[in-house]
């Protein structure tokens, strides 16, 4: 239908495209699940869909097109069931969940205010996609170009400190700007963590699947972001493979 | 992105302003009308032309770049509201899209190549 209204016939006409790329592993990361009822590792939190990781359904690739939906669905229904259940009789008594719970929340929030200047969140969003959106950093990526965006990035982590806006937009844009701030930090730590190319994650100075590295990335942190690695199921049976293969050429 | 709010169309019904899922329109309650008051949040989506029980609106394919748009142009050439008829939400319109859309399912797909 944009093309129609555009006058344009996508079987006759040249038309200009372009890529659209945000450079996380959307469709595959997300608040990591602790249990098949999709608890987190927060104790009452739920996560599902484009929220929650995907990596046991999808490995190294991305389910955009493939699977996103029906996993938003099925994790849906059970984090609903499983949050259900934890509200009804989870807590430590066997009892319902009745902890007095208080917001942590800091970052875009009047909590995690630090000057009286207004935070800018155009000038700030502006920033973020400065080093997000261009394909050299993010879609070329190297581990130059990556560790300097990062940099960048971790610097406007100061801009956050400011006042928030009274109004509705004014604090959904701020929160949003963390947002932004945050998942880009995560995915160019993530980036830089994975020192060789498997499925979409790609550096150009390891060309080549390293069969030491079939684990999942585990990030933690906000203003200090650590990274460690989850096993998965027959990493060792592939490096072993691996090994003897190379082995045998020899 | 969103180019026209038609004054003389519009109800003032305020659907836009609710449909909208980037908060893209402000009601002007003296006026009844929405106002565009956050084009630069504007995605194109076409939601709000959907809704729209008034053909009042007008989104302009151009994501990011601004259109030039004439009402009347517009309306001659039967274009308002004619998002809305194509998916089938206007009063009215004999079928739907997802009625008229055809794709068959992979499963079908799967049972042809097998019996080939
Ligand atoms: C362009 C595009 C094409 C895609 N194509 C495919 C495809 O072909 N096949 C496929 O399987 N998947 C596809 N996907 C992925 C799929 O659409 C998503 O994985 C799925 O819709 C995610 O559903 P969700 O419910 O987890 O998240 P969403 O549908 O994003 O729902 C999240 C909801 O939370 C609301 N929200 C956010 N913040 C707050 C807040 N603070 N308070 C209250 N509400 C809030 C949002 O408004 C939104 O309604 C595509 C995605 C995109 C963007
Ligand atoms: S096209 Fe979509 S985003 Fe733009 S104003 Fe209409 S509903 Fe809002
Ligand atoms: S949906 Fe249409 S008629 Fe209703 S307020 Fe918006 S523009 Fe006016």
């Amino acid at each position: 239908m944009p093309l129609e209204r555009a006058g344009i016939d996508p079987f006759k006409d040249k038309f200009p495209l372009t890529l659209r790329y945000e450079g996380t592993m959307r469709g595959t990361g997300g608040l990591r699940l602790a249990g098949e009822d999709c608890r987190t590792t927060v104790a009452g939190l739920y996560a599902a869909g484009d929220a929650a990781s995907r990596e046991r359904v999808m490995g190294a690739v991305s389910g955009g097109g493939a699977y996103n939906a029906s996993w938003a669905i099925c994790s849906g229904c059970w984090s609903g069931r499983g949050a259900a259940r934890h509200a009804l009789g989870a807590g430590k008594s066997g009892g319902p969940d009745r902890r007095a719970l208080k917001p942590v929340g800091r970052h875009g929030l009047e909590a995690g205010r630090e000057t009286d200047a207004p935070i800018d969140t155009t000038a700030l969003v502006g920033d973020i996609q400065r080093d997000v959106l261009p394909l050299n950093i993010n879609f070329y990526r190297s581990e130059s170009g990556v560790a300097g965006a990062l940099g960048r990035l971790d610097a406007l982590r100061e801009a956050l400190g400011g006042s928030v806006p009274g109004t509705v937009q004014g604090r959904v844009r701020a929160r949003e700007a963390a947002g932004m701030l945050t998942v880009a930090r995560w995915m160019y730590t993530a980036a830089l963590a994975r020192k060789e190319t498997r499925g979409l994650a790609a550096l150009t100075e390891y060309p080549a699947l390293d069969p030491r590295q079939t684990h999942r990335l585990i990030l933690s942190g906000i203003d200090g972001i650590a990274v460690g690695t989850e096993r998965v199921p027959h990493a060792e049976e592939l490096g072993r493979a691996d090994g003897q293969a190379k082995g045998e050429a020899s | 992105m969103i180019e026209l709010v038609s004054a003389e169309r519009c109800i003032g019904c305020k659907l836009c302003v609710k449909a909208c899922p980037t908060n893209v329109f402000d009601m002007d309650e003296a006026a009844k009308l929405p106002v565009i008051a956050r084009l630069e949040d504007c995605q194109t989506c076409f939601m709000c032309e959907a809704y729209c029980p008034a053909d009042a609106l007008y989104v302009a394919p151009q994501a990011e770049a601004r259109a030039e748009v004439d009402e009347i142009a517009l309306a001659a050439a039967g274009m308002l509201g004619s998002w809305r008829r194509e998916i089938g939400w206007s009063k009215g319109t004999d079928s739907t899209m997802a009625e008229r859309d055809t794709t068959p399912f992979f499963e079908t797909f799967t049972e042809r190549y097998r019996q080939a």
